[in-house]
């Protein structure tokens, strides 16, 4: 479980989460709305330790991550699968090198477990397990999310965060990586976020929504209540005002 | 890590941050000073952290300095060339032209070939160096290595912390010696000065102290180049357009930083030998 209490984030002098309270569930897809520069990603990456929170309390699985150090976020990070918005794959690796970077980190995993667990992990967001001698530059952007993806995967998470997940793609594969990600959340029952300004993905991925908004979570429901709600916040969202996303 | 590790792994970094720190307070040229000492600092220490990176060290090594090669051989053979050609003139007006060889191996030693190898590197590698890394950063590669268990300082730093210092003495040791021969080879075809003549005349000058005056330098200027370009990449913000910026200002940076340095080492060696000198005659 992971939990927000009070969190605040400022930039520069400028608030961006303004006392954020929320409460993820064991096993549920929790979505994030909200528009360009809301906090959404900033709340995620608060999680693995790559934004630390001005104030507040987050909790995972009753551990309090806030005022930890840089050397005390390792165990939280073998917890999270992080998923980029670009895909962030080493130019300078092949596919299966990258995808076996973290399982290279953990030090204590032999070679043909790399192997297998690579060659499986790929099969998860259906690619060819013949990709792995090809380099980044080789693969298309939607190849080099799912080569992102499987590099998450293959850690075998226990939450995955995903930031933007269909950022820059065309709808027709932003509909394949949102079927994939509701196929990988339910096989690995894992306990999701996803960042987004997409209200198509939320339609076919959330379990529960909320559009953070000045600050806060202006809105916390089901996708019924969502689409039922009339707040500013959640109209806005609903009349496609909101930057960029695939309207529902 | 125990406590008691964590604190002395610490207790060594802190010349390093209170230096760093002093500097940060006064204006951004300073700050920008006191981060690289700060940064210097974290590298060193990192590298003796496990694991190493062996293989993406060979990696960069191979980028840094076999890559490097052909360019250090050209230009250390026409610098050589230059210089002897050069001296050639200005003697032949005293007619000391046995002096040729010792004059311009010794200012090929001291000076001109760590300067520059050591510019000529930056040019290459420290711009490659600082455009990597920064691509890296704000393309979030960097925040994947962290989130992928690896620290990025250890895994993508050190090894080309080390592979820069290293490369730059090699190069700059195989730089003189090419420069060493362009100059005896322009002063037989040109000057018509036999080879044994022109390394006769080496022999008669400090060449051994040269060439320690000039091996020192180079691993400065090593550790100067490793820490400017990798520190110049990793703090790269602002997108594409932020990592054009970070390679501009790597190249003017460590160029500046090597021309002052060296400035320094000259006037401090200088100093020496006027200390020497003088104790001697007190002698």
């Amino acid at each position: 479980m992971i939990e927000y209490k009070g969190v605040m984030k400022s930039f520069g002098g400028q608030t961006v989460l303004d006392g954020v309270d929320l409460a993820v569930k064991e096993g549920e897809t929790f979505f994030v709305l909200g528009k360009t520069g809301a906090g959404k990603t900033v709340m995620i990456r608060m999680l693995v330790g790559l934004i630390r929170p001005d104030g507040g309390s987050i909790r995972m699985d009753g551990e309090e991550l806030a005022g930890r150090e840089e050397e005390d976020f390792q165990s939280i990070r073998r917890k999270c699968g992080m998923v980029f918005q670009l895909p962030t794959l080493f130019d300078s690796y092949s596919v299966f090198e990258n995808v076996a970077f973290g399982l290279r980190r953990l030090g204590d995993v032999e070679e043909d477990e790399i192997f297998e667990r690579v060659a499986e992990s790929l099969r998860r967001v259906e690619l060819d397990p013949e990709i792995s001698e090809r380099m980044p530059d080789e693969l298309s952007f939607g190849e080099q999310k799912r080569v992102g993806l499987a590099r998450t995967l293959v850690m075998n998470p226990k939450y995955l965060l995903y930031d933007e997940p269909t950022t820059g793609l065309d709808p027709f594969t932003a509909g394949k990586i949102d079927g994939l990600i509701k196929h990988l959340n339910e096989s690995m029952n894992a306990t999701s976020i996803v960042v987004s300004h997409d209200l198509m993905s939320m339609k076919n991925l959330a379990d529960r929504v909320g559009v953070l908004w000045d600050g806060k979570f202006s809105f916390v429901g089901s996708v019924p209540e969502f689409m039922e709600a009339t707040s500013e916040s959640v109209l806005e969202f609903k009349k496609g005002l909101a930057e960029g996303g695939r309207k529902a | 890590m125990s406590p008691v590790l964590k604190f002395l792994d610490r207790l060594w970094q802190l010349p390093f941050l209170l230096v760093g720190y002093l500097f940060t307070w006064f204006g951004p040229f300073l700050r920008e000073l006191g981060g690289m000492v700060i940064f210097f600092g974290m590298v060193i220490r990192s590298m003796f952290r496990r694991p190493f990176e062996w293989g993406e060290l060979v990696i960069q090594l191979y980028q840094v300095g076999v890559k490097s090669v052909p360019i250090v051989i050209i230009a250390g053979l026409f610098v050589g060339a230059i210089v002897g050609l050069q001296f050639e003139y200005a003697l032949g007006l005293f007619r000391a032209n046995q002096y040729l060889g010792g004059i311009a191996t010794s200012g090929l030693l001291r000076e001109v070939g760590p300067v520059l190898v050591s510019v000529m590197v930056a040019g290459r590698v420290g711009a490659y160096i600082t455009a990597e890394l920064g691509t890296m950063k704000v393309t979030e590669q960097i925040d994947a290595v962290r989130c992928l268990g690896a620290n990025p300082i250890q895994f993508l730093i050190v090894p080309r912390f080390i592979a820069v210092t290293v490369m730059i003495f090699v190069l700059t040791i195989l730089g003189l010696i090419i420069a060493t021969m362009g100059g005896a080879l322009a002063a037989y075809i040109l000057a018509d000065m036999g080879v044994s003549k022109y390394f006769a005349g080496i022999r008669s000058l400090d060449a051994a102290w040269a060439l320690f005056n000039g091996m020192a330098k180079a691993v400065l200027f090593g550790l100067l180049l490793s820490t400017i370009s990798c520190y110049k990449g990793i703090m790269t913000e602002g997108g594409t357009e932020g990592v054009g910026k970070a390679v501009n200002s790597c190249l003017v940076t460590s160029s500046l930083a090597i021309f002052i340095v060296d400035y320094i080492i000259a006037g401090l060696s200088s100093l020496t030998f006027q200390v020497a000198e003088s104790l001697l005659e007190f002698g």
